[in-house]
């Protein structure tokens, strides 16, 4: 009895058995192909975080803006486009060398974190000039890249010297024919202990900086200092420089340390990971596989919100009928005609953009079409004799309409179920592809939104709009395959004779 | 509820008084209802929708700049489709499970999950950036209704217009097509295997005949209906496509309208969508009563 014999009750009634059904189906390639993509899509979600190398939303500037996917450098012709590339200088590496007048009174000290150059002065009354030049090589092998950053991470303190000023200045050499790039220069003016009020802690260069195109004398609008530095692919030294000015006053007994912790310089990659990156360096890959979440959560939780509210109405109009029947249905018709997408975009405006308001709205506005068709089916199956079994047997309305009846209307309820999430899919897509997605999700509109509005089109970044297409697309196909394979098979009006 | 309309077009630090008189001018002061609600009713009977807050011009001449346009893009893509639709819905249905139709089943499913805008973004990007950037060919518009510095010769603007509507017209045609071919196939093989069907070809009529004369006036009353249900969605069914395009329509008027909390605008276009479905209905009722002997006109 209960719910498992009206299943058999209504497959027998159409000649079908269970096992008979699933062999039905198996021989469909529709429903092979659905079955896949759907169980691909579902594990896909399920593993996101394992499959997903980065944040989908909140790690940005991964590689270079609109970064092809990598594999792409296996066709001839992209070989050479810089991949992400960072030289990380640690504080032992680095090759020191100090001359001068005062060379002597330098000391370095490379045993803790960072380097520790301390310049100690007791009592020397003559004025000199020391420097400390480290220097680093390292090879580049790809083309120019379109930017780079280093990082110098510095902090001086002076402790009760008046007399002594120091400067930095961060070159880089090309070895293919030795041009220097002089990319950081704290001169003017000599630095003293009044700086350090000021902080300059941390050096961060950067290529779109306009002062450096200032300083290496090109304007930012028409060189790309990136590609001017880095053209050849050959071995490039940076040459960090320290020069200590002493002006010999008497008296002035203290020390000048400059601590220096590993130097990151990174150039950007223009080809990254599988889908490459967005207009913000994001990982496109990444939020492509989370975007499964979505799309799925809204798809299947809406459609089971709408079946539920379909299956109570629809039931209860055609069992109860008279004045409810009348009233539910004039709600499911004044619903039907209303202009859907106007009064979601409205509610998201006025409450919330929460993906679950967006679920319930979308379930809200679907399920008429079943509640139609359930209250139909219910009209003829209430005078069938079996009902009128149970009836006299003793149950009740609540029992009869629950327990009896509705489990005849299964076939009906599965392949409606499985055919409105597609629906619910696209329409989500829609609304986020306008603007109107969960900010906090990165669903498959909501990256087509950011190539909308960010410059995705205008760039062709194929990579970048063709992914959450297909995706949609394919998952889209795959359901409604499985819902209309599901109709074909288990609704006999339909089936081939 | 909602947001006050105020807030966006005084300044926010501006004195309380100033945003009192806003009020008062555009009858806000008033309590809903019934004296704000009322009153709508009645400009409604005048055909005055009230005034939009962000342009403080008169609703109804921002719709009427914008009715022809959907009117035109709507009307010629419903057209188009239905049209297609059951040209290709009856081939199929005659020519059942042969090599055609099960092309064409697998073809329409496909034209029925793409949604008009996604179908919009992907011709957008084959057919009028690709050739933009990479040869510098204005192959097709990227957005907008017409260009703009156009000389006012009417061939010439009738001509651009054309041109601008292309794009979602092929959006719309190749992504909608298939629910209505879905759909005539499937009544087109209920109605092959009545029995007048038979009758007709036992008395030796030529199929084609046969199809024209007997199947298409019985297949008439559904698909009236399917159009005339059509219609309503005409509105609220293209906010996203005539975003996307920035078509200078009705729906695009209404997402900014949603967007931006200009209430009089959003009722203005919900009444003219509900106005849209009560006439087509009617419309439908009347012309099926007269495709279908069956009905009567009481």
């Amino acid at each position: 009895m209960r719910s498992s014999l009206g299943g058999r009750l209504i497959l027998a009634r159409y000649g079908l058995h269970r096992s008979r059904t699933l062999r039905m189906l198996l021989k469909r390639k529709m429903w092979i192909f659905g079955i896949i993509v759907l169980v691909a899509n579902i594990s896909v979600a399920v593993f996101a975080p394992v499959i997903a190398t980065r944040d989908p939303i909140y790690d940005i500037h991964v590689a270079d803006d609109l970064a092809m996917p990598e594999w792409i450098t296996i066709f001839p012709g992209f070989g050479d486009i810089p991949r992400n590339f960072l030289v990380l200088i640690n504080h032992r590496d680095w090759k020191r060398s100090i001359h001068g007048t005062h060379a002597s009174l330098i000391r370095l000290d490379d045993t803790g974190d960072e380097l520790v150059t301390s310049y100690q002065r007791s009592g020397v009354e003559e004025k000199g000039d020391t420097e400390l030049t480290l220097t680093h090589t390292f090879d580049y092998g790809y083309a120019p890249p379109r930017t780079f950053v280093a990082y110098l991470p510095i902090a001086v303190t002076i402790t009760k010297v008046t007399g002594v000023s120091y400067k930095f200045a961060l070159s880089v050499t090309r070895s293919s024919d030795g041009k220097t790039f002089v990319v950081y220069d704290s001169y003017p003016p000599w630095r003293t202990s009044d700086f350090i009020r000021l902080g300059d802690n941390r050096i961060t260069i950067h290529s779109r900086d306009p002062m450096l195109g200032r300083k290496l004398g090109v304007t930012l609008l028409e060189r790309n200092i990136a590609e001017m530095i880095f053209s050849s692919k050959t071995s490039y030294t940076i040459h960090l420089t320290i020069s200590i000015a002493d002006e010999g006053l008497a008296g002035d007994t203290g020390e000048m340390k400059v601590a220096l912790s590993p130097l990151s310089f990174r150039i950007p990659g223009k080809a990254y990971g599988i889908l490459g990156t967005n207009h913000e360096g994001a990982d496109i890959f990444s939020q492509l596989v989370y975007g499964t979440r979505v799309s799925l959560t809204v798809g299947i939780l809406s459609a089971s919100i709408a079946v539920l509210v379909g299956i109570i109405v629809g039931v209860i109009a055609g069992y109860q009928g008279g004045i409810v029947d009348q009233t539910f249905m004039f709600i499911t018709d004044t619903l039907i005609q209303t202009p859907t997408l106007p009064i979601i975009i409205l509610v998201m405006m006025l409450f919330s953009r929460s993906i679950y308001v967006i679920v319930s709205i979308l379930a809200l506005f679907s399920w008429m079409g079943l509640a139609r068709q359930l209250r139909a089916w219910v009209l003829s199956l209430k005078e069938r004799p079996f009902v009128e079994a149970v009836r006299a047997a003793g149950g009740g309305d609540l029992y009869v309409m629950f327990r009896v009846i509705a489990p005849q209307t299964i076939p009906l309820l599965t392949y409606s179920f499985v055919l409105s999430i597609p629906g619910a899919i696209l329409t989500e897509a829609g609304l986020s592809m306008i603007g109107f997605g969960d900010p906090l999700f990165p669903s498959w509109g909501k990256i087509l939104n950011e190539a909308w509005n960010s410059g995705g089109f205008a760039s062709l970044a194929w990579w970048w709009i063709a992914p959450p297409i297909a995706a949609l697309l394919l998952l889209a196909l795959s359901v409604v395959s499985l819902g209309r394979t599901l109709e074909e098979v288990l609704n006999p009006r339909l089936r081939k004779r | 509820m909602g947001v006050d309309p105020t807030r966006f077009l005084v300044d926010l630090d501006a004195p309380p008084d100033q945003k009192i008189f806003l009020r008062k001018q555009f009858g806000l002061d008033e309590p809903i209802f019934p004296h704000q609600y009322v009153r709508y009713v009645l400009n409604l009977f005048r055909g005055e929708f009230g005034f939009s807050f962000l342009t403080r011009r008169p609703v109804i001449d921002e719709i009427m700049e914008r009715l022809p346009n959907t009117v035109i893009l709507s009307g010629s893509s419903i057209l188009l489709n239905f049209a297609i639709g059951l040209l290709v819905g009856l081939y199929a249905a005659t020519k059942r499970e042969e090599r055609v139709d099960s092309a064409i089943l697998p073809a329409s499913i496909f034209s029925y999950i793409m949604p008009i805008w996604l179908m919009g973004l992907i011709l957008l990007i084959c057919l009028a950036w690709l050739p933009a950037v990479t040869w510098g060919v204005k192959l097709f518009p990227i957005s907008g209704t017409t260009s703009p510095l156009l000389p006012p010769d009417p061939l010439i603007r009738a001509l651009d217009y054309l041109w601008h509507l292309v794009l979602p017209l092929m959006a719309s045609v190749i992504a909608g097509f298939g629910s209505s071919t879905y759909y005539f196939r499937n009544i087109a093989i209920t109605e092959l295997e009545q029995d007048y069907v038979l009758t007709a070809r036992a008395k030796g009529l030529p199929e084609k005949r046969i199809m024209r004369r007997h199947v298409l006036k019985s297949v008439a009353p559904p698909v009236v209906t399917a159009v005339a249900l059509s219609v309503p969605g005409v509105i609220s069914g293209w906010i996203i496509t005539e975003t996307v395009f920035s078509w200078y329509g009705l729906g695009l008027y209404a997402f900014q309208a949603l967007t931006s909390y200009n209430y009089p605008a959003i009722q203005a276009v919900l009444f003219m969508q509900a106005v849209l479905t009560a006439i087509s209905l009617y419309i439908a009722d009347i012309a099926i009563a007269y495709l279908d002997p069956r009905v009567r006109f009481r």
